[in-house]
């Protein structure tokens, strides 16, 4: 089912989600459209409330229960629709297309079951294969995400471990799957800053010797900037700009990615910062045209009239910005 | 110590916090050395960080300030005066002059009262003012920290995070302290939302010339909001001065992989994704000598035998045996400031 070599790997256009409530859908997503290249990074960065995690869950079709949620759009992933797949179709590309790498290791890990065993059977549903090669294929993916001594890591429990080794066991069962996509949400992001500058590495590297695609999904720019190729930035469930790493960190086009950086510490130099009023609009208070508007201190009166649509602007065809007067 | 007029607003000597660890059985009994011979000053109007990964001590030096928790030994000084716990008059009153914001504004509000009453409780219980006196100083204080003054009648659940945090600063405004412990004030809040209130901390600071002792770990925070940092690891305080320095040339080796593990927003730093090996050990049983020589780049034989003196610079100093001391009798403990 390889895709065509003029196809992105993942093709998300006009995505939405709302949640389905007795008093009407609430629409939490909206117009959500990117690419993913084949061996590339994309990251969704932002606040909570931006819609983000959604997105992920959206994407990997696990939004439970399914019925409360209404989902529009494409998803195309390897050439084949996600949002109209079955249901088992779609287990299968969870198991052998994409992984997913959660914040909280020690939620998405099973408590009751050694490390190894978790590997192992990951590894035995992608290829079959005897008990004694899934153990080798085991030590080998603990041994590639850094873990000292495999061999007898293999018989620990989830709660054995501290956070940044659960983190890499997460990894490693994401690579037992041999994926074409991995999607990290916020994979660093209860960690320290020493573990999570290891696990950030550890994370780039996996995914280049592996030739994989990554979507990595935080509200920390540091992280961002570090990790990712193309960075798409997620404000109140639209995606207000997206740009690659460089141009968008060297020049926000979007007022909100802008004052984003601004709001934001740097440990290398000292600078003024600058605090965006106000916080980020619940979902069912979300101000009429562009969501960013009533913090924005560009806004004019236009802003408030229509959502605007999401367009390259002038001379930057590789970018999209959904603002009426992007920044120059 | 040099003769000095006014005495810093907050002394720390030596303090030790050990928690025993609970089941054990026979043999020896264990402890987490929560802290093991702290000691810093903060100033009058300084903003004073404390630094450190989660589990290095730094929040229960917090607790131990405002006495939330008693301290082993050491001694805590505030204004000159040593901080006595329990119930004494001159203990409340002290107690008085050292307040506290806390990181999760959604659990440190009482959710069953009106803002106004959180407000006001605190000046009631100091006395002294009438009704009118306490409504006029909450709507003041509400004033000060940005929020309207209907807030007063409304209950913690009808505010954001942000807001929820200005209230605690208005809370720990209430009596006026010279002092506030603030224990990661902004790391729950969102990019946006944590300036404002690191914008507004500051400002209070300089208006009402407070110190501030800012317990964080963020680098980055405490870069651009403090003056002083001191930079903690499993108990021990390794390395200690003014930011710049600090920041800047880094003489531990740990202060330089926090520095280097805390990522700026810029792609240009990608490169510098930290290769610090390990993780914290548990302060249960922490490596001897130098606590941070198994994680050490740098770490020569003498680090896993001796713990490393305290050097004193012109201004602050390291724990490290990269930089001996002159005179290796001069301990943290007893160092001068």
């Amino acid at each position: 089912m390889a895709a065509p070599a003029d196809q992105p790997l993942l093709r998300v256009e006009g995505l939405g989600v709302a949640v389905r409530r007795r008093a009407g859908a609430l629409p939490i997503l909206d117009d959500v459209s990117f690419d993913l290249a084949a061996d590339e990074t994309l990251a969704i960065v932002g606040e909570s409330g931006s819609g983000k995690s959604m997105l992920a869950l959206a994407i990997t079709r696990l939004l439970m229960p399914p019925e409360n949620y209404a989902v529009s759009g494409r998803v195309e992933f390897q050439g084949t629709d996600l949002v109209a797949l079955p249901a088992a179709a779609m287990r299968e590309v969870r198991g052998r297309g994409m992984a997913v790498v959660f914040q909280e290791a020690l939620n998405a890990l099973n408590p009751v079951l050694t490390v190894g065993r978790q590997i192992e059977e990951t590894v035995r549903r992608r290829d079959g294969g005897d008990a004694a090669t899934a153990r080798r294929e085991a030590i080998r993916l603990l041994d590639e995400v850094g873990i000292p001594s495999p061999e007898r890591r293999l018989g620990d429990y989830p709660h054995q471990l501290s956070g940044g080794m659960r983190q890499r066991v997460m990894i490693a069962i994401a690579l037992a799957c041999r994926p074409a996509l991995v999607i990290a949400d916020e994979p660093t992001t209860s960690l320290d800053v020493t573990i999570q500058s290891q696990v950030l590495a550890l994370l780039r590297d996996v995914r280049r010797q592996n030739g994989m695609s990554m979507i990595f999904i935080s509200h920390n720019l540091g992280a961002v900037a570090a990790i990712a190729d193309r960075v798409a930035v997620l404000y109140a469930g639209h995606v207000m700009e997206l740009a690659t790493v460089d141009e968008l960190f060297a020049a926000p086009r979007h007022p909100y990615t802008a004052a984003l950086l601004a709001a934001t510490p740097r440990v290398d130099r000292p600078e003024k910062l600058a605090a965006i009023g106000g916080a980020v609009p619940r979902f069912d208070e979300l101000p009429p045209g562009c969501r960013f508007a009533p913090r924005c201190p560009r806004a004019m009166p236009a802003c408030s009239a229509a959502v605007p649509t999401i367009r390259a602007p002038d001379g930057e065809p590789g970018r999209r910005v959904r603002c009426i007067a992007p920044l120059p | 110590m040099k003769a000095r007029l006014v005495p810093p607003i907050l002394e720390v000597r030596d303090l030790r916090k050990f928690f025993p660890v609970p089941g054990g059985g026979f043999g020896p009994r264990q402890a987490v050395r929560a802290i093991d011979g702290v000691s810093f000053t903060v100033e009058r109007g300084q903003s004073y960080g404390l630094v450190g990964e989660s589990g290095c001590g730094k929040s229960t030096v917090a607790r131990c300030i405002v006495g939330l928790l008693t301290p082993d030994s050491g001694r805590i000084t505030v204004e000159g005066e040593a901080l006595t716990t329990g119930r004494s008059a001159r203990g409340r009153r002290l107690h008085r002059s050292v307040q506290m914001v806390f990181q999760d504004p959604f659990s440190s509000l009482n959710p069953r009262l009106a803002i106004g009453t959180t407000l006001a409780e605190p000046l009631a219980i100091a006395g002294g003012l009438s009704r009118a006196q306490i409504r006029a100083r909450v709507a003041e204080l509400l004033r000060e920290v940005g929020l309207p003054e209907n807030a007063a009648a409304k209950f913690p659940h009808e505010f954001s995070g942000g807001q929820r945090q200005r209230i605690s600063i208005a809370r720990a405004l209430a009596l006026r302290p010279p002092l506030i412990v603030a224990d990661e004030p902004v790391s729950a809040l969102d990019v946006s939302v944590q300036a404002q209130i690191l914008l507004l901390l500051d400002g209070l600071r300089i208006e009402h010339d407070l110190g501030l002792l800012f317990i964080s770990h963020d680098l980055a925070v405490v870069r651009n909001f403090c003056q002083r940092v001191a930079v903690m690891y499993l108990g021990r305080i390794v390395e200690e001065g003014p930011v710049e320095r600090v920041f800047a040339d880094p003489k531990h080796p740990y202060t330089l992989a926090l520095r280097d593990s805390s990522l700026p927003p810029d792609p240009a730093a990608r490169d510098r994704l930290a290769r610090i090996e390990g993780e914290m050990p548990s302060a249960i049983d922490p490596p001897k000598g130098c606590h941070f020589h198994p994680r050490c780049p740098r770490r020569m034989p003498i680090c896993s035998v001796e713990a490393p003196a305290w050097t004193p610079f012109a201004d602050g100093g390291v724990a490290c045996h990269l930089h001996p001391p002159p005179d290796a009798t001069v301990t943290p403990a007893n160092r001068g400031t």
